[in-house]
């Protein structure tokens, strides 16, 4: 790391180590909101309830802004704010095995604070748009959920800026149990509090996996600390954070067997496993987690079923924000992935296969939410694919572009909810463009966006990934590129179809239903919408190849300092450089074409009567994608009614039967059996005592002769 | 000195009860800080001696390391809790009630406090009565079934243990018998010292008393039934600290004294305790009665405890003791909890409810909060226990000594990673039974208008929230005192001879109190163990400051016994 003497530069003239004072309360402040809501937010009316909840999240932003400027400028590349706030939990290394310490600390750099910006940016502007959304409900409701929101909002800073896996893995959890208590809002409503039920239990399948990843680093690199204390004294320090998991991963990558590296896992529990081998276990391990919290297969079921919550929780925590955690992890984790080509395989090819898989289901979807609900794990198929192929950076920006086109998206599905009535069908939905104009017009920018069409964010973003799939490193990359390649442009072809069907039948066309519905739209929920298609334009600016350094992105060169020591592994992928015209021309023709066939398929094709009809069966096909491949279905059949059924008759057969009812039950009747016998000796009888001891006296004096006998006959 | 309040002033006998259990715990909290952190905390502190037997070298003598500190501390603060909660549970024997309960106390508080092994297998013993008799009068339908069960279980496996106490005895003291001791560490350095045949067999008979306490699986039967018959008070103490005593026999006596055993047995205490986590979750999957769940669940956390345990090193076996605590904690109050919808509805079955959330809304959220605490969300004090049971079993070099299977080589990392499902399922089982009673429209009419939580209440649950939550954010000051504990532990299990300076300084039994290795209030003098009036402990009228006094329903006072003055 290079040593800067003197402080880095900041904007604003900040002072850093103010910021760095400061951090622990970007997470605090929504927490507190939370806490104060769900205290006194009963009492203090509708008005007062959301000013301190937007407040909170507000001020959260003021301070991500301030951690922006300490790590944006020239010069600052390595600048890493960090904070030890106390010593979570320790137990000093004893003889007898391996200690442990965790701090509970924060770190931001460049990567966590555009993170940061994203995470209290577009929270806001949900904020925002949840006043109006959430209007009509009652007082205690409203408090209830301006709490929940703040405390999303709190955990998922605790997970961007947690300094170790550990703090990470607070946030982790702790967005899981906010997204629970969300999609359960209503909890009234039992699908509602079961759709709550099966995404937190989902979710810990994958956490089960990242719980025993952060072990098997700790039981090989010894440690989870991604930054420690930086060494710095008054005159000059570098603002460079230490990084022992990276250091420790990179030194197990390197080294060959018989060196120290491999001494440190012959000592540990893996004992006689090649180093490479563990590595390539704890990526795969934390990739579960990323597969429940990112939805992906084969733990991606929990995601549509969350859109049973409020529509503003689906921006924020289903598309923005939550979601992502998984790419984020892996990102923050970069060095260890590109570490195992193997892994590396595995998580492209399951990101590209949920890309596709997830996209093809949303084709034939008719709630808007679910379209999108399915559109969401689809792309973050393709951040996972990025994070697969060791493009950290293609990954991350699509992270970011995804945040504000898909926020706009459900927002703007909020926005023809609120109009039409809570209507979500697509089919009966249509001809809204006048009634509700800002909502049709953002609602064309996000969804030109997505589908990835020049020179809209989502173009540079997501055909980025595509192309890098060509440059893959590792064995037999040739091939598996090209299947990669080919498995994301029909995904992309999917994709294009399925947004232009749903943007088509809502806006275009007649109405098909509630044809005297006044519909109109809310001011409050418009300007979150405006400012999410502005962003959407805007943030193509950082995809733009030729604008950063050596002819790359904006964005490659600001995250440099973060993903390129990934360059170190084996797995290494380099950026593009230049502009690929050939990739760029088959991807608007995918893009294009998709979206023309929807349109002859849904506007042209099918008259309003067919749409307002009901369901026609279809072949098998289509009656396999609209029941969605049957997954819910076969999990039930093969996991969930299995475990029910043997936990039932365990407890019937092993536990009552067996355990209670011979072993103990056997004992007992031995007992009073054996205590029976004695009984019959004892039944206060004088005449059976009697009797008795007539017997034994005459046993007793026949003994003696009879043992002199048997004596004389057999010898001793 | 309950036994002076007649039996009709139900109210006062009540008050004053909870005023012990106040006391009780004030003196708990008080040990708690006077318990010294830092090098000292390697030690036995707060030590007490005064001979009992004198010819016998058996002794009144207590003490406390960082494990006993700390149970003790849970143990002081359920009781207050339980006086609460057993409010409308005495009905017309509340004295019966109240006294039960006290003894309770003091038996719980003795046994965790008892540096001479026979006290402590007074007091251990001495636990079965009180809850015998609160499950057996105070119980529900099937509570003399239920109470005989649990009478029988733990009886059967205490015999073994005083039978393999008094051998151990016998090998104290020098060649022709002189100096034997019943003290903790003479028997300890004896029983160290005795082959290995000997050590599995003593082993075998002490293991069989705790296993059956803790419950480890397959001799768990006993605890379903117990918890469901028993009045909530009876649950709340028999899960948040009952339990405790079994895991805690294995922490002092079990495994430290027969370390050749314990290596041999690790394993398989390991694989039981694994295969109590998966049984009892996949067990809580299936029930339909409420108290049943929660109890099955026990049977689950408590086998992360006893992973802990057998893992043999700090961190693992420091994180057990504080899922102890844990567990007393988020398992006391879902039985406060669902004791408190009994009371109202008189049923526990979970398909009688639905919807409660509506009528009940703050004891719904208190019942969500300790159920993410009982599923161990970080920020909550089950991730700390959880994760540091699991990181320690997982990460710990040693390997099995031998293949326990044909061809299976099973480590203590298959064991962690198994046992890590439990996490998953405890999700399930225990987010289902929260939607199943309180989410969900309201089917049952008999549920509308139910009370929501009374102040009675709320004063027994608030403090269990606070302490889940605020035991997930500052572990440290509990892990400060349990560390050292938990070294000495797992190095004494591993057969480190390890000499603390306590044995070393200590004087014969008989010679009065021992010197205090902690520094200690200069008012802190030895109780009259037998004063008239002296009843339940915290109730000396001369302001001293006992540690600990026997009561009399327990303890016999022998001849000889007088207290010896500082």
């Amino acid at each position: 790391m290079p040593v800067v003497a003197g402080p880095a530069p900041t904007l604003w003239n900040l002072d850093v180590r103010s910021v760095e004072a400061a951090l622990y309360w970007i997470p605090l402040i929504p927490m507190i909101g939370a806490l104060f809501n769900a205290l006194f937010g009963w009492r203090i009316g509708k008005g007062n309830i959301a000013f301190v909840a937007c407040a909170s999240v507000g001020a959260s932003f003021l301070l991500a802004l301030m951690c922006f400027g300490c790590v944006f400028p020239e010069g600052a590349e390595h600048t890493v704010l960090f904070q030890n706030v106390f010593t979570w939990f320790a137990v000093p290394a004893g003889a007898s095995g391996p200690g442990i310490h965790i701090d509970l600390a924060y770190a931001v750099d460049r990567f966590s604070s555009i993170l940061l910006l994203i995470i209290t940016g577009v929270g806001f502007l949900i904020h925002v748009y949840s006043i109006s959304y959430m209007s009509e409900e009652r007082a205690a409701n409203f408090a209830r959920y301006f709490a929940y929101l703040n405390l999303f909002v709190g955990m998922m800073l605790t997970l961007v800026m947690g300094a170790n896996l550990v703090v990470l893995f607070v946030g982790w959890e702790g967005v899981g149990l906010a997204s629970y208590l969300l999609i359960g809002f209503w909890w009234d409503d039992e699908q509602k509090a079961a759709a709550g039920r099966k995404a937190f239990v989902v979710n810990r399948i994958g956490d089960f996996g990242f719980i025993l990843g952060i072990f098997t680093l700790l039981a090989t690199v010894g440690t989870v600390d991604m930054y420690a204390q930086p060494q710095r004294n008054n005159e000059g320090y570098s603002m460079a954070a230490q990084t022992p998991l990276q250091n420790g991963v990179n030194a197990l990558a390197k080294e060959e067997p018989g060196t120290h590296a491999q001494q440190v896992v012959n000592q540990g529990p893996f004992r006689n496993a090649r180093a490479g081998w563990v590595l390539t276990l704890a990526a795969l391990l934390l990739f579960l987690g990323a597969c429940g919290k990112s939805a992906q297969i084969p733990l991606y079921v929990w995601l549509p079923d969350a859109m049973a919550g409020p529509t503003p929780v689906s921006a924020l925590i289903h598309a923005a924000t939550m979601v992502t955690a998984g790419v984020y992890m892996l990102s923050r984790l970069n060095y260890l992935v590109v570490a195992s080509p193997t892994a590396m395989m595995v998580i492209a090819f399951i990101g590209a296969l949920t890309a596709l898989f997830a996209a093809i289901i949303g084709t034939m979807q008719d709630d808007i939410k679910k379209v999108l609900a399915y559109s969401t794990v689809s792309q973050l198929g393709y951040m996972i694919l990025g994070c697969g192929l060791g493009a950290f950076w293609a990954a991350s920006l699509h992270l970011t572009t995804h945040a504000f086109f898909k926020a706009c998206l459900f927002l703007g599905a909020g926005s023809v909810m609120h109009a039409m009535a809570n209507e979500t069908n697509i089919k009966k939905l249509g001809g809204l463009r006048k009634d509700i104009p800002i909502t049709h017009a953002t609602f064309l920018i996000a969804t030109i966006a997505i589908t990835g069409v020049f020179p809209l964010s989502g173009f540079f973003s997501k055909d980025d990934i595509l192309d890098l799939a060509k440059n893959s490193n590792w064995p037999a990359a040739q091939t598996t590129g090209t299947v990669l390649y080919l498995i994301g442009t029909a995904g992309a072809l999917c994709t294009a179809y399925y947004m232009a069907r749903a943007y088509l039948l809502t806006f275009w066309g007649e109405r098909r239903s509630l044809k005297d519905h006044h519909a109109h739209e809310a001011p409050l929920m418009t300007y979150p919408l405006v400012v999410l298609a502005l962003f959407s334009i805007g943030a193509a600016v950082w995809g733009i190849p030729g604008l950063g350094k050596d002819g790359g992105t904006l964005w490659n060169s600001y995250l440099e300092p973060i993903f390129g020591p990934a360059h170190d592994g084996p797995g290494t992928l380099e950026a593009n450089e230049g502009i690929p015209w050939g990739a760029w021309t088959i991807a608007l023709i995918i893009a294009w074409a998709g979206a023309g066939f929807s349109y002859w398929v849904n506007m042209l094709r099918l008259s309003p009567t067919d749409l307002a009809a009901e369901q026609p069966v279809g072949n098998f096909a289509v009656r396999l994608i609209r029941n969605k491949f049957y997954v819910d279905e076969i999990y039930d059949v093969a996991f969930v009614k299995p475990i029910k059924g043997l936990a039932f008759y365990t407890w019937k057969f092993i536990d009552q039967f067996i355990i209670d009812g011979v072993l103990v039950g056997g004992w007992g009747f031995l007992t009073s059996a054996f205590a029976g016998i004695l009984r019959a000796f004892q039944n206060g009888s004088a005449q059976r005592y009697a009797a008795v001891m007539a017997i034994a006296l005459v046993v007793i004096l026949l003994a003696s002769p009879a043992r002199d006998y048997l004596t004389a006959l057999f010898g001793h | 000195m309950l036994a002076f309040i007649p039996s009709t002033e139900k109210g006062q006998l009540k008050v004053a009860a909870l005023f012990t259990m106040l006391v009780t715990f004030a003196l708990s909290l008080w040990m708690y800080f006077a318990f010294e952190t830092g090098p000292k905390a390697l030690e036995f502190q707060l030590m007490q001696k005064k001979a009992w037997v004198e010819h016998f070298g058996l002794g009144y003598s207590v003490g406390v390391d960082g494990v006993a500190v700390t149970l003790m501390l849970l143990t002081g603060f359920l009781g207050p809790i339980v006086m609460l909660a057993a409010w409308n549970n005495a009905g017309e024997r509340a004295k019966e009630f109240c006294v039960a309960l006290l003894v309770l106390q003091t038996s719980m508080m003795g046994t965790f406090a008892a540096m001479d092994v026979v006290l402590f297998y007074v007091f251990w013993e001495g636990v079965l009565i009180p809850m015998y008799l609160l499950i057996g009068i105070f119980g529900s339908e099937n509570r003399i079934y239920a109470s005989v069960k649990f009478f029988l279980f733990t009886m059967v496996g205490s015999m073994l243990m005083l039978v393999a106490i008094l051998y151990v005895y016998l090998k104290t003291g020098d060649a022709s018998g002189m100096g034997r001791s019943f003290e903790y560490e003479k028997m300890l350095t004896a029983a160290q010292h005795l082959s290995p045949e000997e050590q599995l067999y003593l082993f075998i008979a002490f293991a069989s008393a705790f296993a059956v306490k803790v419950p480890m699986w397959p001799l768990h039967t006993w605890l379903p039934d117990a918890h469901t018959e028993a009045p909530a008070a009876g649950s709340i103490v028999l899960a948040g600290v009952m339990l405790k005593m079994g895991t805690f026999g294995f922490m002092r006596y079990a495994m430290p004294m027969f370390p050749e055993a314990t290596k041999q047995a690790a394993p398989w205490i390991g694989i039981l305790a694994v295969i109590g986590i998966v049984y009892g979750s996949l067990m809580c999957l299936a029930q339909r009665d409420m108290k049943r769940l929660v109890a099955y669940s026990s049977v689950a956390h408590l086998g992360f405890v006893m992973l802990g345990l057998a893992a043999l090193n700090t961190q693992a076996s420091a994180g057990a003791v504080y899922q102890m605590v844990n567990h007393g904690v988020s398992t006391g109050a879902l039985f406060l909890l669902i004791g408190a919808i009994y009371e109202r509805r008189h049923t526990r079955l979970i398909a009688e409810y639905g919807g409660l959330a509506k009528v009940t809304p703050l004891l719904g959220i208190a019942f969500l909060v300790i159920t993410f605490s009982s599923i161990g969300l970080p920020g909550t004090n089950g991730f700390i226990g959880e994760f540091m049971i699991l990181s320690g079993t997982f990460t710990q070099g040693r390997i099995f000594g031998h293949t326990l299977f044909a061809g299976l080589q099973l480590s203590w990392v298959w064991l962690a990673a198994i046992a890590a499902t439990g996490v998953i399922l405890g999700a399930a089982y225990m987010l289902t039974l929260v939607q199943r009673v309180w989410f969900g429209p309201m089917r049952n009419p008999r549920n509308q208008g139910l009370a929501d939580m009374s102040w009675r209440e709320g004063f027994a649950v608030v403090p269990l929230v606070l302490a889940a939550v605020g035991m997930g954010i500052f572990p440290q000051p509990f892990l400060e005192r349990i560390n050292p504990a938990a070294d000495i532990f797992s190095r004494r299990s591993g057969g480190e001879t390890v000499a603390l300076n306590a044995t070393a300084e200590a004087p014969a039994a008989g010679e009065g109190e021992a010197r205090p290795t902690a520094v200690t209030p200069p008012t802190r003098r030895p109780p009259p163990p037998n004063a008239p009036g002296a009843g339940p402990r915290g109730a000396q009228p001369n302001g001293a400051r006992p540690v600990f006094v026997p009561n009399p329903h327990v303890l016999i006072p022998a001849p000889g016994a007088k207290p010896a003055k500082p």
